[in-house]
């Protein structure tokens, strides 16, 4: 009753057999390749992810001071705020620091100049730690512009962001005349030391 | 009726078993592989311009941001001073001091005049200057660096001041880039008062590359600000 076909290959084809050894290594092999490429490329695309919302969410927040300060005499921003008090800020360098998930990294005052009194790191970026490199004072007048140094009026990169562990780097560039900041990238920076090119400014 | 519905179920089971056996023929491989090809791309057609209509929106933002605060800046300037002039071709800009002058040859220029009141001495005047740089796409300005300092602003005496941001005008001018990847073109200052500038501004996101969803560029036309202070 069983046609003839189906019984030679169940008597001695692929469907008896099965894989073979090879076959199975091969498969398993592949299997695992692109599995580790689609895993790195979507872990490096996470580590951007996160690194970028790190510096828009700074900007913006740096931004909404800027255009509260029309309403104040002047907001003082304080990079490391628990380690350096508005007072102290203006003497001292620019320096880095490692932050992690709600730490804070700036605060504002007078605290009316802004919704958020202080900036920290969102919850958003997980269990990844940054070094962040600062000025350690920008006060924003109002006029618009944005002030570290009296008499001081160049555009530099005023905060480096660097995802730890990575080569992953955000620059946020302050414009101070007309108070303007932009967000720069360099995805192979040796530390926070290193700079982002001036192309690389809003196509991070 | 049992007779018939074992006979139907043989003949399925006949054919079911001879497509196992047999896998798929090579014109149903390449016809599944060519269904899966067409809704892979365009599952990925969908998703990258998704991606280029999110930069592009955020380039937009960013530029409409930029050009608020150009805008508000220029108007402060203007606004608090008595004096504008505008040169919109071959012009010279002056980027040292009175006594040591360094004449910069620029494609445009704005130079706005400002009064203030040295204490215990007669009325002066600071110089601002806005203009480009030949192959240059930023917008420069040359003048007085700003402070943290509040004062008001005395029409009679004419200080300076715009709350805090007034000018210091004691330390040495300075030049900076004002705004990036920023032109002003179209000026001309009314010829009978003389102190309200028809201007418009154009902002670049910089890139050249125009296939790139980061490549934008925003201008606004016909803007109008009127010098406040009067003499």
């Amino acid at each position: 009753m069983v046609p003839m076909k189906i019984q030679n290959i169940s008597k001695g084809g692929c469907l008896a057999n099965g894989f073979t050894l090879l076959e199975l290594i091969i498969a398993i092999a592949i299997i695992t390749l692109i599995s580790a490429v689609s895993f790195d490329a979507s872990s490096r695309s996470l580590n951007r992810s996160r690194v970028n919302a790190v510096a828009i969410e700074l900007a913006a927040w740096f931004q909404t001071i800027r255009t509260s300060g029309a309403d104040t005499a002047f907001c003082s921003v304080i990079f490391d705020p628990d380690q350096v008090t508005l007072a102290q800020a203006p003497a001292r360098a620019a320096a880095s620091r490692v932050f992690s998930r709600g730490n804070r990294v700036y605060s504002v005052e007078p605290a009316g100049c802004s919704g958020r009194p202080d900036f920290r790191i969102s919850d958003s970026v997980g269990g990844n730690t940054f070094t962040i490199w600062s000025n350690p004072l920008f006060q924003f007048t109002q006029r618009g512009n944005v002030i570290q140094t009296a008499g001081n009026l160049v555009e530099r990169n005023d905060v480096r962001i660097l995802m730890v562990g990575t080569r992953l780097l955000r620059c946020v560039r302050t414009f101070d005349s007309v108070g303007l900041f932009r967000i720069g990238s360099n995805s192979d920076a040796a530390g926070v030391g290193a700079d982002c090119a001036a192309t690389s400014f809003n196509r991070f | 009726m049992s007779y018939l519905n074992f006979r139907y179920a043989a003949r399925l089971q006949k054919k079911t078993s001879a497509l196992i056996a047999n896998g798929f023929s090579l014109v149903e491989l390449l016809l599944y592989s060519a269904i899966s090809l067409m809704l892979i791309g365009a599952a990925g057609s969908i998703a990258v311009s998704e991606t280029r209509s999110s930069i592009k929106t955020y380039a937009l933002v960013a530029l409409r941001n930029q050009i608020a605060n150009v805008t508000f800046l220029l108007e402060g300037e203007i606004g608090e001073s008595e004096l504008i002039s505008v040169c919109s071709a071959a012009c010279t800009v002056n980027t040292g001091t009175a006594n040591t002058p360094v004449n910069l040859s620029v494609p445009y220029s704005l130079v706005i005049t400002h009064p203030y009141a040295v204490t215990g001495a007669g009325r002066s005047t600071a110089t601002i200057s806005y203009y480009g740089k030949t192959n240059d796409p930023d917008l420069y300005r040359f003048g007085p660096p700003f402070t943290t300092a509040t004062t008001s602003l005395d029409p009679v005496s004419g200080n300076l001041g715009f709350g805090s941001g007034a000018l210091n005008t004691g330390a040495a001018s300075a030049e900076t880039v004002a705004s990036p990847n920023t032109s002003l073109s179209s000026m001309s200052r009314d010829n009978d008062e003389r102190r309200t500038l028809t201007y418009s501004i154009t902002i670049t996101s910089g890139t050249t590359d125009r296939s790139s969803a980061w490549a934008s560029s925003l201008s606004s036309t016909g803007l109008k600000v009127r010098t406040r202070v009067g003499f």
